[in-house]
């Protein structure tokens, strides 16, 4: 029979870091747990506390699509390893069947919420934006006995989160801005 | 490190033979750096972080310092112990201890090769050698590493080498013979193979080509135990043995103990057709 190079390797021990100890007569297979293993796989992502301002890093163990494990992430000069009791705690966003999966509606005067679908939720939330805009839209402003422009949508506030990424707080608040809203704010800012 | 070997023995008794046998080395070692002169640092604080910023080795081939004749002694006896420990016989070994070991220029030849990283070079003086490659590297290996230990405990006493985020070791070049987590905050920890200093290095890169693509790196692990993982890197199909110290103290935690009781995992990345980027004296 013919050896491959990987076959000779694995018989000297060679692929796996132990050549010499195969020449001074170990047989690594013996000394290797030889029963058939049962192999897991696992990922890790890094990614930001989404709780507060700081922006603590955290490792993500990922299993099969699963989060199965969440740490502090030490190479990070912010938090160097350690959360805070909130940030240990993210593990829950992804783990908790408390959290909310579907759009739910309680309607003026009601007392029980209904699930709708972000078909339903989408368009009534753009006409809600909409005709609070209109009702409370200021196209001008007496400055000094003048009329200014100002386009200012009075009647909407925007309030930006640590879990918004640059690019996401970037997006929000060029709409924001579109609609004339001046009621902008991030809680990085607390 | 006697506790160390009787609690992996006992976890797997089949590992009697091979640990029996790091132990005998390991204590021959440490028995004979007694023998090598105390040394003063050759380079101190600043001059310490500089080489550290510029990549450069804390001890570069022609800093150590190798008396011949302990070097010798310390052939002769560890040679020794691989003839009485090992599981076979040893052909070449005495023939290497008694003649080829008096040859001044041969030996200094081989050291040169071995310090300076030149596979190429080592591999053929070591085909003009009696022993087999394999056991002659790993005598050069164990032999020299005790000389290291006394540079590296001189020029590391009062200085923590910290993260480095390179794969081989900041200190002599040579690569590391695996890693561990830190109990205290989960930061990889890479230990030399050959002067057994530690650095810390980058959860999410790899050590052999530093790729930091989280989506070419993953680790796999054992019959549920993730306290053992190994990290396989998609970019070079290489792979690194990473474990978590059994109690608190990763101070006690003996690598190359661990090393071997690991080999199963070095099989199933193998299966998988990763290859190993670490080293041992045994390989």
């Amino acid at each position: 029979m013919e050896l491959s190079r990987r076959g000779f390797l694995k018989l000297s021990g060679a692929g796996i870091g132990v050549a010499a100890l195969a020449q001074l007569g170990f047989s690594t297979p013996a000394f290797a747990a030889a029963e058939e293993l049962r192999i897991s796989e696992a990922k890790e992502s890094t990614t930001v506390c989404p709780y507060c301002s700081v922006g603590c890093s955290a490792i993500v163990s990922v299993m099969d699509g699963k989060v199965v494990g969440l740490e502090g992430l030490p190479d990070s000069p912010i938090n160097q390893a350690a959360l805070c009791s909130k940030g240990q705690s993210i593990y829950q966003v992804a783990n908790n069947d408390r959290r909310l999966q579907k759009v739910r509606y309680r309607a003026p005067g009601a007392t029980e919420w209904e699930e709708k679908t972000w078909e339903d939720a989408i368009p009534r939330i753009a006409r809600l934006i909409k005709d609070t805009r209109d009702a409370t839209f200021v196209e001008t402003e007496d400055v000094n006995g003048s009329k200014v422009t100002v386009n200012r949508c009075e009647g909407v506030a925007q309030l930006g989160g640590a879990a918004l990424d640059n690019e996401e707080c970037y997006l929000i608040s060029k709409f924001a801005r579109a609609l004339g809203i001046v009621y902008l704010e991030h809680q990085a800012r607390i | 490190m006697n506790r160390e070997v009787k609690r992996y023995v006992g976890k797997n008794p089949r590992l009697k033979g091979v640990m029996n046998l790091y132990r005998e080395v390991f204590s021959t070692q440490r028995k004979l750096s007694r023998d090598i002169p105390d040394q003063f640092p050759h380079i101190r604080g600043a001059q310490v972080s500089f080489r550290i910023e510029e990549n450069e080795l804390l001890i570069k081939p022609d800093e150590l310092e190798v008396d011949l004749q302990v070097l010798r002694e310390i052939l002769r006896e560890l040679g020794k112990v691989l003839e009485k420990k090992g599981e076979g016989p040893l052909e070449g070994m005495e023939r290497f201890l008694e003649e080829e070991l008096e040859d001044d220029e041969k030996l200094r030849g081989l050291i040169d090769a071995f310090l300076e990283h030149d596979d190429e070079e080592l591999a053929e003086r070591m085909e003009a050698c009696s022993l087999g490659p394999a056991v002659l590297h790993m005598l050069l290996h164990i032999s020299l590493a005790p000389f290291f230990w006394k540079t590296t405990g001189a020029l590391l006493r009062k200085t923590n080498l910290g993260q480095v985020p390179q794969g081989r070791c900041p200190v002599c070049g040579d690569l590391p013979v695996m890693g561990y987590l830190r109990p205290d905050d989960g930061l990889r920890v890479l230990e030399c193979s050959l002067c057994g200093a530690r650095w810390g290095f980058p959860r999410i890169m790899c050590p052999f080509c530093s790729n930091m693509d989280q989506e070419k790196l993953r680790y796999i692990f054992a019959d549920k135990d993730d306290s053992r993982r190994v990290y396989l890197c998609e970019a070079c199909r290489k792979y690194i043995k990473i474990s978590a110290p059994p109690g608190e103290k990763d101070e006690e935690f003996v690598l190359p103990l661990e090393d071997l009781a690991t080999a199963h995992l070095d099989l199933a990345a193998d299966e998988m057709g990763y290859e190993r980027g670490c080293r041992t004296a045994f390989s």
